[in-house]
């Protein structure tokens, strides 16, 4: 019902929070059953990548093979490559959330690894070498991005421009 | 006095369509080059068009600006010293 309401702008939006939600899933998963740090076990992380790159070609295959068999359904033959002024305004303004949220993001990631090295007894990840926190954070922190400017889209797409 | 730009905008998007031979949405949307959502956003009143978009739809039904759309300033917020 909701992709039927939509146009192929939110429905690729829709797409790609639920694709989020699966990596950030898969990729967390990964990182629980990695041994050892990058310094040690840096092939381990790099097999985690890989593995995460595959499942994000399967999953988008998938998804947006089904997206095209429900269009078909739905006789929607709208142009996928019309991209108009209310779609580019959603689009700047989920942007600017994702934007203050990539630079909160990185600046917890760098005060973090700050605080890591000069505070004795710092609380936080205290079993986490400041690289490994940095990969893993940057990862996440992008799924998270482009998590927070889907949804953006999203709720604007539902409710205003 | 300062005006602030707060107010409702209305619109007589879905008469004038119905005026013009029961023109669809779609219809609609494919003469303006937008989409289908977005000619159904503005009918809400969910979507402010741009002024491009506005000038081409009085093309499209023939009607003045002010005829299609129509501005409701809000008291509170439009005249303030």
């Amino acid at each position: 019902m909701i992709l039927k309401n939509s146009n192929f702008s939110e429905q690729t939006a829709w797409i790609s929070v639920v694709f989020t939600v699966f990596i950030a899933v898969f990729y967390g998963y990964g990182i629980t059953q990695l041994e050892g740090s990058f310094a040690t076990h840096a092939e381990q992380i790099v097999g985690l990548w890989m593995s995460t790159i595959i499942a994000s070609i399967i999953f988008v295959v998938i998804a947006f093979s089904g997206l095209a068999v429900i269009r078909k359904l739905n006789g929607d033959d709208e142009d996928i490559s019309l991209v108009d002024e209310r779609d580019e305004l959603i689009e700047a303004r989920a942007t600017r959330w994702a934007y203050y949220n990539l630079s909160t993001c990185i600046i917890i990631l760098f005060v973090h690894i700050f605080c890591q090295g000069v505070i004795p007894n710092y609380p936080f990840f205290t079993n986490v070498p400041p690289i490994d926190f940095l990969i893993h954070g940057v990862m996440l922190s992008s799924l998270l991005v482009e998590f927070v400017l889907r949804a953006t889209q999203l709720y604007r797409y539902r409710t205003a421009a | 006095m300062t005006k602030k730009a707060k107010g409702i905008i209305s619109n007589q998007l879905r008469k004038k369509r119905f005026e013009k031979d029961e023109m669809t949405q779609q219809e609609l949307a494919k003469a303006l080059g937008v989409t289908r959502q977005t000619i159904a956003a503005i009918e809400a009143g969910k979507y402010s068009p741009s002024l491009e978009v506005a000038f081409c739809l009085t093309d499209i039904f023939a009607t003045p600006l002010d005829e299609l759309f129509q501005w409701q300033a809000n008291e509170s917020e439009s005249d303030k010293d």
